[in-house]
């Protein structure tokens, strides 16, 4: 039998494109504030690059999973030249979720934006980014392919309310002067 | 006295016998046989010669195989023809010169020359079985790619296969090899993402998931389809290995009545369909369609690293390939597809399987596709 790995290997390389791609194409979250206060509101860009691909009209489902207890979802709102269905509210496990479906002829941009509030917990909040389904692979090209995007989750930081920082300050500082004021 | 005109008879029997043989006197079938039966009765009555030469006789009748009538005997059995190298051993189909091909011819199937795995089963002029078995006029037929994992490669000669295919109008589930011993039953609860773009069909049970995306068809107003080719997946959602999920492509459509085959005979219509495969989109497929009293089709397949053709007559809405008018790159395999639709709204799902010969190398090419008519 004939060896046939190194025409496997070509053929790999010139028909994968033709069925799963493998070229990146990712998917992000760039909130407006990585240290917020209590109870502050926030947004968050859903972010898209797929300029690696090559057959602008992709769609697919987007999930976003959080800590309930630090974040409180408030809104989406579609991009200009992107089409959304949703948001839609759910529960995995302990988390909340927001998903929302996304359909798009650009090649990178945004898509929406997420609106939250944080707690009165101080600490690390994460938004974790996944496709909306278990099972993966939602998002089609605009030849019916599947591809895998990148996901970038990202994390909040949630600290006192900036004002009652100030007031701390504004009391340690003028403390300071009544003490520099007797010596 | 009777002793002796006893022997002088027996003797002289033999004598005649010999004689009539020695001299060359054809001894018939009747002769044969009262030679052998005397020989029964009392061997030593019969020269040996004789009986020897009768055995040889009726044996080599026995073996003088009539051929069924119609068909035609093996041209390799003319002794100059026995040089050629296309007669190395009686061949069902004879091996093609110089990349060309030559018409099957069929043997007498009890030929005890022909080599079992050679001689066909299909006279000439019967219908030849569709390899992934025949679709009702009317009723849902289709076909689909199976491989392991959740991004099966058509091609994946580690697994993957073409399998008949199977789906409700209203995609709440689907069979993947229906009956067969790879068979794939999807949840029976698909329901419809809420996703831009191509309609996905997703449904949970426990811990496996189906899914379905439809990428060429649309559904009409009640969510149903007549038609649609895409993408299905299946299998564990916590844990998802290359041997309990599966996936492929599928090309499904209710076939067409035989009333609609019937009036595009009459009509003697040429239909033409083109469109890309599901599986690989660079691969563009055209197949035209000749209806009349015969109706046959030709098809092509176009890729950017490789390209072959085939043909094949239409037996009720079922598209067979015929070997015989593959192209010469084709080292095996077959073609099937179904006609869908009506007469004003044709489409053709079909499937490829063949092995191609591409520069010494053995090329797999597996994938479906739904094609729509084309002016």
């Amino acid at each position: 039998m004939r060896n046939t790995t190194g025409l496997k290997a070509l053929l790999g390389l010139l028909l994968t494109a033709g069925w799963s791609t493998t070229l990146a194409a990712t998917i992000s979250l760039a909130p407006s504030l990585t240290t917020v206060g209590f109870n502050e509101t926030f947004t968050v860009d859903l972010i898209f690059d797929f300029t690696d691909l090559t057959s602008p009209a992709y769609s697919g489902g987007t999930l976003i999973s959080f800590d309930p207890t630090r974040l409180t979802f408030v809104d989406f709102t579609g991009a200009a030249g992107a089409t959304i269905t949703g948001p839609f509210l759910g529960t995995v496990g302990s988390n909340s979720t927001v998903m929302v479906g996304i359909g798009t002829s650009l090649a990178s941009g945004t898509l929406g934006t997420y609106t939250f509030q944080s707690s009165g917990i101080a600490g690390i909040a994460d938004l974790s980014l996944t496709d909306s389904n278990p099972l993966g692979g939602t998002f089609l090209d605009g030849v019916g392919k599947v591809f895998t995007p990148i996901f970038n989750g990202t994390s909040i930081t949630t600290v006192p309310l900036p004002g009652a920082i100030w007031l701390m300050l504004s009391g340690l500082g003028l403390f300071g002067l009544m003490h520099r004021g007797r010596t | 006295m009777r002793l002796y005109l006893r022997i002088l008879a027996v003797a002289g029997c033999a004598l005649f016998l010999e004689t009539s043989f020695a001299g060359g006197m054809a001894l018939n079938d009747r002769d044969c046989a009262e030679i052998l039966k005397q020989w029964a009765a009392d061997p030593a009555s019969v020269p040996q010669s004789l009986v020897d030469g009768c055995r040889e006789k009726l044996t080599a009748e026995s073996l003088d195989i009539k051929p069924a009538a119609g068909i035609p005997r093996d041209p390799c059995a003319d002794p100059a023809a026995a040089k050629s190298i296309h007669c190395w051993g009686p061949w069902a189909n004879l091996a093609p010169a110089g990349g060309g091909t030559v018409a099957p011819i069929v043997l007498a199937k009890d030929d005890p020359d022909l080599r079992p795995d050679e001689f066909s089963t299909q006279p000439p002029g019967e219908p030849v079985t569709p390899a992934l078995g025949s679709c009702t006029p009317g009723a849902a037929c289709g076909f689909a790619t199976l491989g392991p994992g959740l991004e099966a490669q058509p091609d994946d000669t580690s697994g993957s296969n073409v399998v008949p295919f199977d789906m409700d109008p209203g995609v709440d589930h689907y069979v993947v090899d229906p009956g067969g011993n790879r068979e794939v039953v999807s949840n029976d609860n698909l329901q419809r993402a809420n996703i831009p773009g191509p309609p996905r069909y997703e449904g949970i049970t426990g811990d496996v998931e189906s899914k379905l995306f439809v990428t060429r068809g649309a559904p009409a107003a009640d969510g149903s389809y007549d038609r649609a080719s895409g993408i299905w997946r299946h299998g564990s959602l916590t844990n998802q290995t290359q041997t309990n999920t599966r996936s492929g492509v599928f090309a499904w459509g209710i076939a067409s009545t035989m009333d609609t085959i019937d009036g595009l005979n009459a009509g003697n219509v040429t239909a033409t369909f083109s469109g890309r495969m599901t599986g690989y989109t660079d691969t563009l497929a055209d197949i035209t369609v000749n209806f009349g009293s015969q109706p046959a089709w030709t098809g092509s397949w176009q890729n950017p690293a490789y390209a072959f053709a085939a043909g094949g007559p239409v037996q009720g809405v079922d598209l067979v390939s015929d070997p015989g008018q593959f192209s010469a790159n084709v080292n095996s395999g077959f073609v099937q597809g179904v006609l869908l639709g009506t007469a004003n709204n044709p489409s053709v799902a079909h499937t490829v399987d063949v092995i191609l010969d591409s520069g010494g190398n053995a090329l797999t090419v597996r994938d479906v596709g739904l094609l729509p008519q084309v002016p």
